[in-house]
């Protein structure tokens, strides 16, 4: 249920990650926070069976793995993303993948975990910023898009939903 | 590897904010050197409305129809009105919004 999101806790942890980390501009590197916290990311060819699986985080090896085809803004989505599993603590499955929008039933953990990487990605006040900054508005995603470093979709959801 | 991707989004993003940079101030030099010429303009316009009604009134111009004082006064207050809103909303609509 969409209701069960607590939204502000959610947001209020990606806030934390970026304060421990100092990040206050874009674009979020979300290479360096994996890093931080002592997880590995590898880029790899997914397998034929796992088609659209952007990216997984490897509990036992704690390893999140992308997809090595994937262009760079979702290479970094998919990292904020798994970054957002474990952030959150879910512990419902050792491997969690990143499967996209259209092809998965989102469950709450996936839904969370996307909410997480847009909020470490596009926070708020970073994006009040860059908007009184530059003088843009919310009809300017494709630009705020590469600012940021994050797809476009992503950003024109953020902006909808920008407070 | 990493690196790589993430020196992609960085250049892309730093070039997109140089191009809104240089793109903003474009837009302000733009206003700066058409300010000048719309007050111009606008002064132009008023001034010829009190031209217009003074020599009207001191029956120097004769008009047969009254009412044509009346149109062109209100023809350029509309243009007075129109010009400010298509430079606020449409001209520099991206300062302004």
């Amino acid at each position: 249920m969409l209701n069960d999101i607590d939204y502000n806790h959610i947001e209020n942890e990606a806030l934390n990650v970026l304060d421990a980390y100092e990040i206050t501009k874009p674009v979020v590197n979300v290479a360096e926070i994996a890093k931080g916290e002592g997880i590995n990311i590898k880029e790899i060819k997914m397998q034929d069976q796992y088609k659209g699986v952007a990216g997984f985080y490897d509990k036992k090896s704690n390893t999140i793995y992308i997809e090595e085809t994937d262009a760079p803004k979702r290479k970094s989505f998919t990292i904020a993303h798994e970054l957002g599993h474990i952030f959150m603590g879910h512990q419902n499955a050792t491997v969690l993948y990143r499967i996209p929008r259209k092809d998965a039933r989102y469950a709450k953990e996936e839904k969370e975990a996307n909410c997480f990487a847009a909020d470490l990605l596009m926070p708020d006040f970073m994006l009040k910023e860059y908007m009184e900054k530059y003088h843009l508005g919310k009809s300017d995603y494709v630009v705020m898009s590469d600012m940021f470093g994050v797809p476009i979709p992503a950003m024109k959801v953020q902006l909808e939903w920008l407070k | 590897m990493t690196d790589d991707w993430y020196s992609i989004l960085k250049g892309v993003g730093e070039k997109a904010e140089t191009m809104e940079d240089k793109e903003n101030r474009g837009i302000l030099d733009m206003r700066k050197r058409w300010s000048t010429w719309v007050l111009i303009f606008i002064g132009v316009i008023v001034i010829f409305d009190v031209v217009l009604v003074f020599m009207y009134g001191t029956k120097r111009w004769d008009f047969n129809d009254p009412a044509v004082v009346i149109v062109v006064i209100t023809d350029n207050f509309l243009k007075i009105f129109g010009l400010g809103f298509l430079i606020t909303r449409e001209i520099f609509k991206k300062i302004y919004h």
